[in-house]
């Protein structure tokens, strides 16, 4: 597997040559074909290292140490192309490998910025590779394993074929507007830049954002991940720079109409991507592994990731440092209550609240700085999010309803009536139904308000076309998302109740019967459950089992899905109590017998006899075990006279009573047995424990997702160039 | 300065102190058992004691014995949720939460494990 590494190389080299040429091009624009050429070749480069390591995985080339690290060879096809993301090296490759996608896409689009923003896109690549170089996934291994470890249970599953690549589709997308808000501060030209970064950051907003749905959506299948959304600084680090870029994208639309706004935009165009690269180094450098669920080790890029990091800062300061003290800004001459205004509110809504997350999240390390490593609890994150989510509902509630630059009241006023009433009355309705916090009552108002106003506008806007409601779609799908989390978190009822195999079990509407184990092909094993509701019954099959590879329990609930709430089945443990599992201690004389399940034992006479020359003595015990079709004559005994007494059991025919041959009691001829019963199949009783929740309107969070995701794309294709 | 700017500056403010207070409220800084004991929300890490654990059918709750690498102290936890996947197998658990009246009431239970994550390559 040279060929992948010397590949990486020539990506390297070629990367390289093409940041040199667009750096000898932004003067003039000389040398900027040679470059854009030279960027193909890399690209090139990078697809044959990407085939290669593919190729590897599919081939089973336990030489290369990825490969050896995260498959093996019984892996179905889907889950061995997903393996070439599961670890961090495969991780890099497939980020960079984005990054010539979306660079090409680039040098096609940028125009008169190509040479400037392309000499800054090349320096991510040239980084990302420098890491890549470090630590590559085509590292070969002293001697060839015949087996693969196999790819980690946990991320055997569909969505992470889908999963990480949206993630560092998004990431990459970041770089864009970065490498253009460099580029137009490089150039102090700031006239194209907005339109040239707006369609790139609604992009990273719509993969991003569908990578963190998709996460989120997978989590709440797969228990071991914890719900869909657990503030764990992985997720985090995806979710800061969502955030940033959301408030990035409203200052986009203000700059590009009205030329405001545009040190803020350049502002966050660069911290977003900094975020990007600050969210991998606390999750990938292995900083955080006592804090986080699913941090990963630290594979010794900790050093490269900083210096990528200061790099960035520093040429991203350097340059507003100079820029921004001469340049020209287009005070917004609104009013304080106008469309303007309140974008303007959201983006500091957003950026707080994003500020905020990134402050919790980086807790440990600037505790570890300072003194006492220190984690946050999660009512952190609940407690600062809440108020934030209060004041962004509340402007999505006004904004559609506002005028661009000044609003008439009197005009407003009709137009709030409607939303304000429609949101009242379901206030109430939801107090009624068990809504009883207020504070939760007051966001719910918000957000029912939020709903009504945008779905309106919605459908005064439809007839000019779906593409100019991309604002609303999007907006609707943010209140739905606050109504799904409020409903499924808040108000989720559950109970934890034990299952007796065989044994129907009553809860709510329904009856449970645990029916046992059931031992699946690819040793994912599930428990098997009969669900009975109004007469109907149906077999269930949550996962419950003990993976080798992680060496630790897997679950996967039965997720029963309706339209209002979700029905979730966990299975917690599995209790096998052996009901026979005991030792006992008989005394027997001659002639007496006693009974265990299944034999009936009696002592018939002592055994003696001399045992080796030493002197020693064996002495056993002859009993009749009888069961029901024939007997059987056994005997324990005892060697005596040596050092120590060494004891010789029996074993019954069952396999599971093992009786010794304890005390010889000479004088009254009674013998003492110890009856040592393992438990059996037979006599376990298994307790499986379950815990039943419902997630009331938990699709209203899905179907805000999507709506949010429908919004951006249309949002890219209203004002892409 | 215009007064907008004042309000928008206070609003700001406000909301970095809020979020200031609020995270020194919520740090919870890992400590000894015995500080533990003192009350506050806290992290103490620790290990398994084998076999300890058992769900209390009344609370439904997990408890567990853990015991303090350096002191030697052991202490019961308590915890309102699923037992971790690997929890057996843990080399070391970490919990948060707050010590109340003899017990340690976790919120949260962290468990760690040798190279979760990341594939191992035989020995070199």
């Amino acid at each position: 597997m040279w060929l992948g590494q010397a590949s990486l190389y020539l990506t390297f080299v070629f990367t390289l040559a093409a940041l040199v040429l667009y750096g000898l091009s932004l003067k003039n624009n000389r040398q900027l074909r040679k470059a854009d050429l030279t960027f193909g070749a890399a690209f090139l480069f990078c697809t044959m290292a990407v085939a290669f390591l593919f190729y590897a995985f599919l081939t089973h080339d336990f030489r290369l140490s990825y490969v050896y690290g995260y498959s093996s060879s019984d892996l179905p096809l889907f889950y061995l192309l997903s393996s070439f993301w599961a670890g961090q090296e495969g991780s890099f490759l497939l980020w960079l490998f984005m990054g010539f996608i979306l660079g090409l896409f680039v040098i096609k689009s940028a125009r008169e910025n190509q040479a400037p923003a392309m000499f800054y896109y090349s320096l991510v690549q040239v980084i990302i590779l420098f890491m890549l170089l470090k630590k590559s996934p085509f590292e070969l291994l002293p001697n060839t394993p015949v087996e693969g470890r196999g790819l980690n249970p946990l991320l055997q599953d569909p969505w992470m074929v889908v999963h990480p690549p949206l993630v560092f589709l998004g990431y990459t997308a970041l770089a864009v507007p970065f490498a253009y808000a460099l580029a137009a501060l490089h150039k102090n030209n700031f006239e194209t830049w907005p339109r040239n970064a707006f369609p790139w950051t609604s992009f990273s907003i719509l993969t991003l954002g569908a990578g963190i749905f998709v996460g989120g959506f997978w989590a709440y299948k797969v228990l071991g991940w914890g719900g869909y959304w657990g503030w764990d600084p992985v997720e985090n680090a995806s979710l800061v720079p969502w955030l940033t870029s959301l408030a990035l994208v409203h200052g986009l639309i203000l700059e590009k109409s009205q030329g405001s706004l545009r040190k803020t935009n350049l502002f966050l165009a660069l911290i977003s991507f900094l975020l990007v690269i600050y969210g991998t180094f606390l999750t990938r450098s292995g900083v955080l592994a006592d804090f986080s669920v699913h941090s990963f080790a630290d594979l010794g890029i900790n050093k490269f990731l900083i210096f990528f990091m200061v790099l960035f800062l520093f040429i991203s300061a350097a340059l507003m440092l100079m820029r921004f003290p001469k340049m020209r800004v287009q005070k917004s001459a609104s009013d304080p209550f106008s469309q303007q205004k309140f974008i303007i509110y959201g983006i500091w809504g957003l950026a707080i609240l994003a500020f905020l997350v990134l402050l919790g999240t980086s807790a440990p390390l600037l505790t570890t700085l300072l003194a006492n490593p220190s984690n946050v609890a999660i009512s952190y994150y609940l407690k600062i999010s809440f108020p934030l989510a209060v004041l962004l509902v509340l402007f999505l509630s006004f904004s559609p309803l506002l005028d661009w630059q000044k609003t008439d009241l009197s005009s407003l006023r009709k137009k709030v009536l409607i939303p304000f009433v429609v949101a009242v009355g379901l206030t109430v309705f939801a107090y009624v139904w068990g809504v009883k916090n207020l504070s939760h009552l007051l966001l719910l108002f918000f957000t029912f308000w939020a709903l009504f106003s945008n779905l309106f506008r919605f459908f005064r806007k439809l007839p000019e076309g779906l593409v100019s409601t991309s604002g609303f779609i999007t907006h609707l799908g943010f209140a739905l998302l606050i109504l799904g989390v409020i409903f499924s978190s808040g108000y989720s009822k559950s109970n934890r109740v034990a299952l007796t195999r065989g044994e129907v079990e009553n809860i709510e509407d329904f009856q449970l019967t645990y029916q046992g184990e059931i031992q699946e092909t690819n040793k994912q094993n599930s428990v098997s459950i009969l669900f009975a509701k109004d007469g109907k019954s149906q077999e269930v099959r949550p996962q419950l089992y003990f993976s080798d590879y992680t060496q630790e329990q897997m679950r996967k609930p039965y997720i029963q899905r309706g339209l209002i709430s979700d029905l979730y089945l966990a299975p917690l443990e599995l209790r096998k109590v052996s009901s026979g599992h005991s030792d006992s201690a008989v005394i027997l004389a001659k002639g007496e017998s006693f009974q265990i399940p299944g034999f009936e034992i009696t002592f018939v006479d002592y055994e003696m006899q001399p045992h080796d020359q030493g002197g020693q003595m064996k002495i056993g015990a002859r009993l009749e075990v009888e069961t029901e079709e024939h007997s059987t004559v056994l005997v324990p005994y005892q060697v005596i006279g040596g050092e120590q007494v060494e004891y010789h059991d029996v074993t019954l025919q069952d396999g599971q009573t093992k009786i010794s041959l304890q005390k010889i009691v000479a004088d009254t001829r009674q013998i003492g047995l110890l009856v040592h019963t393992e438990g059996g199949n037979s006599e376990v009783t298994q307790t499986l424990l379950v815990e039943v929740s419902h997630k009331p309107l938990i699709n209203l969070l899905w179907l805000g997702g999507i709506l949010i995701m429908l919004g951006s794309v249309l949002s890219i294709k209203r004002r892409a160039i | 300065m215009k007064p907008k700017y004042i309000i928008a500056l206070t609003v700001v403010v406000v909301f970095l102190v809020f979020g200031a207070f609020s995270l020194k409220k919520s740090l919870t800084p890992y400590v000894s058992f015995a500080q533990a004991q003192k009350g506050g929300t806290v992290q103490i890490i620790g290990k398994l004691v084998s076999g300890t654990d058992y769900y209390d059918s009344q609370s439904q709750k997990l408890a567990f014995m853990l015991t303090d690498q350096e002191s030697r102290l052991q202490m019961k936890v308590l915890y309102d949720g699923v037992k971790p996947g690997n929890f057996e197998q843990a080399t070391e658990i970490v919990a948060i939460g707050q010590y109340q009246s003899g017990t340690f009431e976790a919120e949260q239970l962290l468990v760690k494990c040798p190279s979760k994550y990341q594939g191992l390559p035989p020995d070199k």
